[in-house]
């Protein structure tokens, strides 16, 4: 079959053409045949047979031909028929779609029914309806968009007509749709939004978009701050049109409203800030920087680089070399804290705690950092000032510890030298010592400095050069630049290369002992608090300088005193075996006389007496041919004998021509040096002896002493002889000796039997002699087995005797009152005249107190050390938790004042080391004033309120009669209220009473402080006062020992007493007598 | 958690050691007075007990006997954190069962460093 439909329309037009042209055809082929007919009977040839023939075959031609246009017909009939079937319902299919697309029935789908130009035609209409729909559909969906848009919207022409607008803009607005198109945009606009919008749209005529906050009148509201997105409707490239899509901003407004409230209030926040804060982006810059921040480091460092503000450097920090906070927390995205150098605005440099913190976006990028600074430059300074402080009580600790430990000059000065120019960091110093005999000072100990320059400054005369100067002036010399002091104009130090120099003297008691220095070959500025260590230093060193020479003076004298006891000791043997070996005192005394004349290596000694007549005359004489008897001086004359004679007083004129107010006779004119000894007994004088010498001689006081001892064993001896002549010379001379002599004396035989034992060695036993005579000395002591040690050594010094030889040895002594004495014990063979041992003597010396000076020491040091301990403790501690950034924040600050407290107990208790020092060496000032003790009291009870309180304790004070007017030393004076009102408190149980009073007594103010407290036990009282000793309360309390001591020292220095009485459980009163000196 | 008890009359070394234990991540009980001490021990079962020497009422040296004669206490060590630095002090300490006698003025690092071995090895 043919897919075109033209054909069969071809073939049935051409059908129905054809049946025309027959029937048209036929009909002329009936008209002309009749006619012919007619034509050939007019001719009349036609027989009637003919005309019939022609008449049939026409009408059978015409019936064939209308039969055949009729066949014709009815097949282009029944062709059609089909045909138009055909093409009827494709047709109608389509009108049928049309129909149903005119009444908005977009969901058609038609049947292609053929396959012909119809069935094209019904798909092509198929794709349309589906086009048409899905347009449709889209339109309509944007439709729905708009009104559904909660914004509202409105379009407008371009003469501002409201040709649109979405339902959004009903609600927000009350305005109906109808009320709103048609009408200018104007109509819904203020004043001054009229005048934004007229702005925005002469943009909008140039096709362009933009964003602004106007407001529209409402129907129901008033005006509705909004914000409107415009934009241009274009069309083929013009704009036809404008769009608004209208924000609500009331919400915005009040949202942005609390936005800038917050973050004015975060600024203020971050502006009342003490710490500087700052924002700081990835490029370094300071995008905020808050108050602090500015005030710290200039108005207007927003924008700028970090760097470039704090550290005035215009590159980074980092590529310096130098640690950034900030980059760390770029790389590391996490907080970082640091301290950091900064300059400030006027360039100077401050110390910051720096905390930096990471600002992260959402993706948790670090986009900014914040950092918080705070100027901890004060802090910094403080702690600079703690650990500087806590160098420097560490360093005069161990130089304290150094100078109280050794007596070995060398270690000490070595030493402190080294700490000082250690501490404060100096290249070198030296310590002169002053010779006072020739008025130079020699550097003895140095550092820092080649021999060749020591051997050419280090001898300097005292007022030479700068040391020489400070030792003249005992003024301090102190310069951060000796090279351009004026007054180093003529010193060698000028060209020397120092700097940085200090000289300080280093004062004794009394005088000055010598300078030390300290140098710096750079420039340096010795602070106030340097000079003041330096000063306290120096004054160290002074006392331990007098300490050395004390010691080395004590040990010379030891010796001394040793060697002069043994030759004592000899001469007093010689003595006493003389007296023992004649019978004669006359020769006796010539021959002792001699004795002393040589021992004391004299020119001449002579002994007188006084006669019946009251003369003076010659009893003996040694060095000179007198006869005895002759009267020397007649009564009456003023004689050094008899003016030592009146006073029993010994007499030394060292120039006996400058004496006018002596007589001297003829006999003794040549000699220079005069020593007369009195000879008495009791109230009774019988004569002197006089030593003299041709030379000057200043005897020692030692040998003043030997002469009075001797002095009296012959005005004994005399005596006695005078009385018991023979008798005494029996009982022997010695025992007299012994008798006097305070330490003990016990004699024994070759066979170690006591022969005899003095007064002083029975005492210090604690036994009869009689009871001891003819014991083994070893047994002596056998009642106590405490005595085992001393018997033992008794038995070695007795062999060593034996020998010939001396021994000394130390043991304790168990007596038989029970108390233990150190002793010292020394043994010596005794010999007959021809110089065979026949016994031994032993001496024995208590040396308690050499003992206890040696535990009071001990005791010092260990109470220094032990006291300085705590406090340094705290410090140590505290400051390395600090400096290890442990602590923070306001704990650190915590610390540091815990520090700072201690720091002061240890410089209080240093405070009162150096005022008992001060005010023993009698170098404190006394600032004399009245006081009013009344307030005093007061002070003192304010002062221990939160003690007294704690410990429930009942304080009271009063003041009894009339203390008016007493003048002393008030600082002193409430110093020693509140050491005894401490003491007190700190020694009594909860709840017990404390008591001051202050009244008149007689002549003086008496001040008592009493409690019920624990009590001292008798074996402590007898120390009390004493420095650093510390009863048996010291376990379970802490103290330095000194209070008390510095309470005596107060007492005394006003010419007081201090007096305790305690019982162990019962209380303490203490009394405090201070005399009112006259004019008070 | 190690449990440490400290007792010092001392409030600022008191409150020091204390600091610097508890930031090592330690229990720390600190007492400033020893009389009650020893309720305070048996309560609380500590790991270790710091003691200082000097404190009045009752000394750290006669705590350390009663703590150390007590047959349910005697095996808490103890440690002796004392000014008292003489070596016959330290002798007397050590023979009244002290673990570790340690001299002020100390280091709280070094402290902290005893401490935790001390604890390390119980």
């Amino acid at each position: 079959m043919l897919t075109s439909k033209l054909p069969y329309k071809f073939l049935v037009m051409f059908l129905v053409f054809s049946c025309v042209l027959i029937v048209a055809f036929s009909l002329l082929v009936y008209h002309d045949s009749g006619k012919m007919i007619k034509d050939i009977e007019a001719i009349g040839t036609l027989t009637p047979e003919q005309k019939a023939v022609y008449t049939r075959y026409m009408k059978d031609i015409t019936e064939s031909l209308v039969s055949l246009a009729f066949y014709v017909f009815v097949l282009a009939f029944i062709l059609s028929l089909f045909f138009s079937r055909k093409f009827l319902v494709p047709v109608r299919e389509l009108y049928r779609g049309a129909k149903a697309l005119k009444d908005g029935n977009l969901d058609i789908k038609l049947d292609v029914i053929t396959n012909d130009e119809l069935g094209e035609v019904t798909k092509a209409f198929n794709d349309m309806a589906e086009a048409l729909r899905k347009k449709t559909d889209e339109l309509m969906r944007k439709e729905l968009y708009v009104s559904a848009m909660l914004d509202p919207l409105w379009i407008a022409d371009m003469d501002n007509i409201i040709i649109d607008i979405n339902p959004a803009f009903t609600r927000l607005f009350g305005y109906e749709r109808d009320e709103v198109i048609g009408s200018s945009i104007f109509d819904f606009l203020d004043e001054e939004s009229e005048k934004i919008m007229r702005r925005q749209f002469h943009e909008r005529d140039k096709g362009i978009a933009s964003t602004y906050q106007i407001s529209i009148i409402s129907k129901t509201e008033g005006l509705i701050p909004v914000l409107i997105s415009g934009a241009p409707l274009i069309e083929n490239g013009e704009v036809i049109g404008k769009i608004g899509i209208i924000k609500d901003f009331r919400h915005e407004l009040a949202l942005r409203d609390a936005l800038k409230e917050e973050r004015d209030y975060t600024e203020a926040i971050m502006d009342s800030m003490v710490d500087a804060l700052l924002v700081i982006d990835r490029e370094y810059r300071i995008v905020k920087a808050n108050m602090a921040a500015r005030v710290s480091a200039g108005q207007n460092i927003t924008g700028k680089h970090c760097h470039s503000v704090f550290h005035a450097s215009g590159e980074w920090c980092f590529l310096r070399g130098m640690e950034c906070p900030v980059k760390i927390v770029f790389d590391t995205g996490k907080p970082y804290k640091t301290i950091h150098e900064h300059s400030d605005a006027t360039g100077s440099s401050i110390f910051h705690e720096i905390i930096a913190y990471p600002v992260k976006d959402r993706y948790g990028e670090v986009k900014h950092a914040v950092e918080i600074m705070r100027d901890i430059t004060e802090r910094k300074r403080f702690e600079d000032e703690i650990e500087l402080k806590n160098r420097e009580l560490t360093t005069l600790n161990s130089i304290s510890k150094i100078l109280s430990r050794s007596l070995k000059a060398e270690d000490i000065f070595n030493n402190v030298l080294d700490r000082i120019v250690d501490l404060l960091g100096m290249d070198g110093g030296g310590i002169f010592f002053l010779d006072e005999m020739n008025r130079v000072l020699k550097c003895k100990y140095h550092r820092g400095m080649s021999e060749d320059f020591i051997k050419s400054t280090g001898r300097i005369k005292v007022g030479d050069d700068i040391p020489g100067r400070v030792a003249l002036t005992g003024q301090s010399i102190i310069t951060p630049d000796i090279s351009k002091d004026t007054r180093s104009e003529r010193s060698v130090l000028r060209h020397s290369g120092i700097k940085g120099y200090a000289c300080i003297p280093i004062r004794g008691k009394e005088k000055l002992l010598g300078v030390f220095f300290i140098f710096s070959f750079n420039p340096y500025v010795f602070t106030p608090e340097e000079e003041r260590i330096l000063n306290s230093i120096s004054e160290m060193m002074g006392i331990a300088f007098e300490n050395i020479r004390l010691y080395e003076k004590m040990r010379e004298l030891y010796e001394q005193q040793r060697l002069r006891r043994a030759s004592e000791q000899k001469n007093l043997l010689d003595l006493s075996s003389m007296l023992a070996s004649t019978l004669d005192i006359k020769s006796v005394l010539a021959s002792s006389l001699s004795l002393i004349k040589d021992s004391c290596k004299a020119d001449l000694a002579w002994m007188l007496e006084t006669d019946d007549k009251g003369d003076l005359i010659l009893k003996t004489a040694s060095g000179n041919e007198i006869e005895e008897g002759t009267v020397i001086y007649p009564d009456g004359t003023s004689c050094i004998e008899k003016y030592a004679m009146e006073r029993k007083t010994p007499v030394v004129v060292s120039e006996i021509a400058s004496e006018p107010k002596f007589y001297v006779s003829e006999r003794v004119k040549s000699f220079n040096t005069a020593i007369s000894i009195p000879l008495y007994i009791g109230k009774k004088t019988l004569g002197a002896f006089t030593l003299y010498y041709r030379m000057f001689k200043e005897p020692k006081e030692e040998m003043i002493h030997f002469l009075q001892t001797v002095g009296s064993i012959l005005a004994v001896s005399i005596e006695r002889s005078r009385l018991y002549e023979r008798a005494i010379i029996e009982k022997g001379m010695a025992d007299t000796i012994l008798e006097s002599i305070a330490d003990g004396v016990m004699t024994v035989d070759i066979e170690g039997k006591v022969i005899s034992m003095n007064r002083a060695a029975e005492e210090m036993i604690g036994l009869s002699p009689r009871g001891a005579v003819g014991m083994q000395a070893c047994d002596v002591f056998r009642y106590n087995e405490g005595n085992t040690e001393l018997r033992w050594r008794m038995g070695e010094c007795l062999e060593a005797a034996m020998q010939g030889n001396l021994k000394t040895v130390e043991a304790y002594l168990y007596n038989h009152e029970g108390k233990v004495i150190p002793l010292m014990l020394k043994s010596a063979p005794v010999r007959d005249q021809k110089g065979e041992i026949v016994g031994v003597v032993y001496v024995l010396r208590d040396i308690s107190r050499e003992r206890e000076i040696d535990r009071m020491k001990t005791e010092f040091v260990k109470a220094v050390s032990h006291e300085f301990r705590t406090p340094l403790s705290a410090i140590v501690g505290m400051t390395e938790m600090v400096l290890d950034g442990e602590v923070t924040g306001i704990r650190s600050k915590d610390y540091l004042s815990m520090i700072l407290s201690e720091g002061r107990r240890l410089s209080d208790m240093v405070s009162d080391l150096l005022d008992i020092a001060r005010i023993e060496s009698g170098r404190e000032l006394f600032r004399e004033k009245e006081i009013d003790f009344e307030s005093a009291l007061k002070d003192v009870e304010r002062a221990f309120k939160s003690q007294i309180e704690k410990k429930e304790i009942k304080f009271s004070s009063r003041i009894e009669g009339d203390v008016k007017g007493y003048k002393g030393d008030e600082e002193k004076l409430k110093q020693l209220l509140r050491n005894l009102v401490e003491n007190s408190v700190t020694y009594s149980d909860r709840g017990c009473a404390v008591e001051v009073v202050v009244r008149r007594h007689g002549n003086s103010i008496q001040i008592v402080v009493r409690d019920e407290g624990w009590g001292i036990a008798e074996e402590d009282l007898k120390h009390i006062g004493e420095k650093f000793y510390r009863g048996r309360h010291a376990a379970r309390t802490k103290g330095t020992g000194l209070g008390l001591s510095l309470c005596k020292d107060i007492a005394k220095m006003h010419g007081g007493t201090l007096h305790v009485t305690s019982k162990r459980g019962e209380g303490t009163t203490v009394v405090v007598e201070l005399p009112i000196r006259e004019g008070e | 958690m190690s449990k440490v008890i400290v007792i010092d009359d001392e409030p600022f070394i008191l409150m020091m050691v204390e600091d610097k234990l508890k930031r090592a991540g330690l229990e720390v009980i600190a007492l400033r007075e020893s009389v009650n001490a020893i309720d305070v021990i048996r309560k609380e079962r500590p790991d270790l007990i710091i003691l200082d020497w000097m404190m009045p009422e009752l000394s750290g040296i006669e705590l350390c006997r009663m703590l150390k004669s007590d047959p349910e206490l005697s095996s808490i060590p103890i440690f002796m954190l004392t000014a008292k630095g003489q070596e016959e002090d330290e002798k007397l300490g050590l023979k009244c069962g002290v673990s570790r006698y340690i001299t002020k003025p100390f280091s709280p690092k070094a402290l902290l460093q005893i401490v935790l071995s001390e604890l390390k090895g119980t």
